[in-house]
């Protein structure tokens, strides 16, 4: 931790915390007082946070045995109707899938930090983007999706993980941060705010066990086994996905005014792809950058929306890609090219200028 | 004046409903005497039961207070999260010996250790009843199973029943590890006289208690009902002895 | 000065990621944008530690950092590895007690000064990282004043005198190291 007091001028209120922790202090500041989580690089300075904080808040942290139990102390904690969270990184959240998918099932509000590392298998604990598929498809068994929110600054991050927890209670669903590990490292200048800006009204929570009022007992359940009534179940689950679908989704824009090339990336690529733009733009290339923050539902509205004036479409990924595919689904017919690096490799902006022009040469 | 009081009454815990359990399986009674259990500690209101997967999933069918269904193997981390959350709740698990003991064992045993307080019915029917009758962990040396078509035989790599109660009794924070069964009136109502005893512990505290029962799967072991019970009498008793293994 | 993007490198408990740390919260406090990112594998546990600081008078994109303005070294394995990745005219503070060889690089200014000794005459050696921290000041003063790092050593040690005048005085040993 550093210095406590605040910078004075330019910026008034900033501080300077890494991902990790601010994603832990959002929660806090959230509400959420109860975590679970497993040890796992690079996210530990998160589970570290928490424990610290949690016990100064009068919450429960538990250092669980395993991410499965993690999960599931998770899914307990929602089933009394607290904020709960748990956090991991690539490798760990196969593991949590199985709770994820029980905690959409049985609709229950959580949230779940993935500061993604390499892959597949042990992979490394470099950088990456590649759990993009898993989070964005469910990832568990069954229907059901998750809304995955991906920051790219430290800033973000916290109001991303504040507004998971009231998209979750607002939804009664796990929602996903999908940071990564550049993200969740980094340490940069950030205000903490009071509230997500979520604008809808959340309701009381009325369906949680463990009576506090008189009423008839209550069951959580995701076992439907009655002929049609799983059909009827997942009915009802698809319209709520469909809602999300049509009112969570969110982006930004870069440099996009004027803009005939478009260059899509998320999270700590985004970054990247900012330099990639400015360094373009004084070659007088017309280029923008496209930046989905939620990735399910994937922004496909506003995205189609500047697409008119777009000539080529640049995906650029921490992974051999997989976002490309959902911009492939929003822009049918449209030149779409990708560049992408794997395994801890992080395409850099020089990388992403050389390609863009090569790619516009071809073209011409 | 009527010469006969009404006194076996159904507990207000148990619903009034026909369960899908077979003819002479183990979970009625043992429903039963849960549920009476947490009538007479007049804890119903501020119960939630974690059900299995396994038979005993819909248990919340029959239960009247809060339920939640947890992930094969799952149920008492669930159970750590609601009660950590929440001290002033009794909440119990119901978990079979493929739940409990083969893919929740990691959960079991960690829960066991941090001494939660909480308590765990552990239903040891020396197999998996609802996928048809697959090896157990607990399934009995020489016991016949889908999947141990001669018999279970620890020279094949097929280990050795698993004797729960004595894995978790070595534990600092159980205070109370028992193997009891339902093989007879005399050894049901000792039984029950430990269920209350599990519940009893968690509302003051002590920590964590499981109460191991023998329980017969007539059906999967292709005996009659009566005949069931004969052999957790005199085969399933010979691997897992009866008693308590710590009672503090 | 527009950006300069500083690399901190040593054995893991030199406290080179400490360092880091006080860089980018002095930046924090004279109002500039900054950027930390560290190694954070297991060479945290004994190997060599790094980590990066961007200073910078507009917003920072890009977190990371490929070649750097300043390069702080306080070991051997860090010299092998990172002298290439200093810009030409670039600065390099180099502990001369843990390095077996002088620096190659004949197109950078170097400050080499016995880190480790000067550490050990201001009661620990655990403080070669605040003697580094001075040097840099006193070579470099257009990154930050001195009297802002001092403001964040107050914050960062001012609860344990000891240690606090420690750093204290490895501040200033480090600036008279070039002062003279």
């Amino acid at each position: 931790m550093g210095p406590k007091t605040k910078a004075k001028s330019k910026m008034p209120d900033k501080i300077l915390m890494t991902g990790n922790e601010a994603m832990g202090e959002a929660a806090i500041q959230a509400g959420c007082r109860f975590y679970a989580g497993y040890p796992i690089t690079p996210q530990n300075e998160l589970t570290a946070y928490m424990a610290r904080r949690l016990n100064q808040e009068g919450g429960v942290f538990i250092q669980a045995e395993s991410e499965l139990a993690a999960i599931n102390m998770v899914f307990g904690a929602s089933c009394v109707g607290s904020r709960a969270m748990t956090s991991s990184s690539s490798p760990g959240m196969s593991l949590k899938q199985e709770g994820i998918s029980y905690l959409a099932g049985c609709e229950l509000p959580a949230v779940i930090i993935n500061v993604m590392r390499g892959g597949p298998g042990l992979g490394n604990i470099a950088s990456s983007q590649a759990d993009y598929f898993q989070a964005t498809r469910g990832g568990g068994h069954g229907d059901y999706f998750t809304p995955v929110l991906a920051p790219f600054s430290v800033e973000e991050a916290v109001h991303l993980t504040m507004l998971a927890f009231d998209l979750a209670d607002y939804y009664r669903t796990p929602v996903l941060v999908l940071a990564d590990a550049i993200i969740g490292q980094m340490m940069e200048a950030m205000s903490l705010p009071s509230k997500s800006g979520f604008k809808k009204k959340i309701l009381p929570k009325n369906w949680t066990l463990g009576r506090t009022q008189k009423r008839s007992s209550s069951i959580v359940r995701s076992l439907f086994l009655k002929e049609g009534a799983l059909e009827e179940h997942n009915e009802r689950l698809r319209k709520k996905w469909e809602r999300i679908r049509r009112a969570e989704q969110r982006s930004a824009l870069y440099r996009t005014e004027g803009a005939k090339y478009i260059i899509i990336s998320y999270g700590s690529q985004a970054r990247i792809a900012t330099v990639a733009v400015d360094i373009l733009r004084n070659q007088n290339v017309k280029a923008g950058l496209f930046r989905p923050i939620t990735l399910w539902p994937y922004p496909e509205r506003s995205l189609v929306g500047i697409a008119d004036k777009i000539d080529m479409v640049f995906v650029v990924e921490q992974s051999l890609g997989q976002m490309v595919e959902d911009v492939r689904l929003s822009l049918p017919g449209k030149k779409i090219s990708f560049l992408g690096r794997a395994g801890g490799g992080v395409p850099t902006a020089k990388e992403i200028v050389r390609f863009v022009k090569s790619k516009i040469a071809r073209k011409r | 004046m009527p010469i006969m009081e009404h006194k076996f009454k159904r507990p207000k815990s148990l619903k009034d409903a026909d369960t899908h359990y077979c003819s002479g399986c183990g979970h009625g009674i043992l429903h039963r005497l849960v549920t009476q259990a947490i009538d007479e500690l007049g804890i119903r209101k501020r119960t939630i039961g974690v059900a299995p997967v396994g038979c005993a999933v819909v248990a919340y069918n029959y239960w009247d207070f809060d339920c939640a269904e947890a992930a094969h193997g799952r149920a008492l981390a669930v159970a750590t999260g609601m009660k950590r959350l929440r001290p002033d709740l009794v909440v119990f698990t119901y978990q079979g010996d493929g739940d409990l003991a083969s893919i929740g064992l990691c959960e079991t045993i960690h829960t066991a250790n941090r001494g939660e307080s909480l308590t765990c019915i552990f239903v040891n029917n020396a197999c998996y009843g609802m996928t048809g009758g697959q090896m157990a962990p607990t399934t009995v040396i020489g016991q016949k199973t889908t999947t141990t078509p001669w018999g279970r035989d620890p020279k094949k790599g097929d280990g050795w029943p698993l004797k729960v109660s004595e894995l978790l009794l070595n534990l600092e924070g159980v205070c109370l590890a028992v193997r009891c069964s339902l093989s007879s009136p005399k050894e049901i109502l000792k039984t029950y006289q430990y269920i209350k005893k599990a519940f009893t512990n968690q509302t003051e505290g002590r920590g964590f208690s499981i109460v191991e029962v023998l329980s017969p799967c007539p059906v999967i072991w292709q005996k009659e009902p009566v005949e069931a019970m004969r052999w957790v009498e005199e085969h399933m008793r010979k691997f897992f002895p009866l008693g308590a293994m710590k009672d503090i | 000065m527009m950006i300069t993007e500083i690399l901190l490198s040593g054995f893991g408990g030199q406290g080179l990621l400490r360092l880091g740390k006080i860089l980018a919260w002095a930046a924090l406090k004279e109002s500039k944008y900054t950027v930390w990112f560290p190694s954070y594998g297991g060479e945290m546990r004994g190997g060599t530690a790094h980590c990066f600081v961007k200073i910078s008078d507009k917003p920072i994109n890009s977190p990371l950092v490929e070649k750097s303005d300043i390069a702080i070294i306080l070991n051997q394995p860090s010299l092998d590895k990172f002298e290439k990745t200093l810009k030409t005219k670039g600065l390099l503070v180099l502990n001369s007690d843990l390095v077996q060889r002088a620096p190659f690089r004949r197109d950078i200014r170097k400050g080499i000064y016995p880190l480790n000794r000067i550490a050990r005459e201001c009661g620990t050696i655990k403080v070669a990282n605040t003697v580094a921290l001075g040097a840099l000041i006193a070579l470099q003063s257009s990154l930050l004043g001195p009297e802002t790092i001092m403001v964040v050593l107050k914050e960062m040690f001012g609860h344990n005198k000891k240690i606090f005048e420690q750093n204290l005085e490895a501040f200033y040993r480090g600036q008279k190291l070039v002062h003279g």
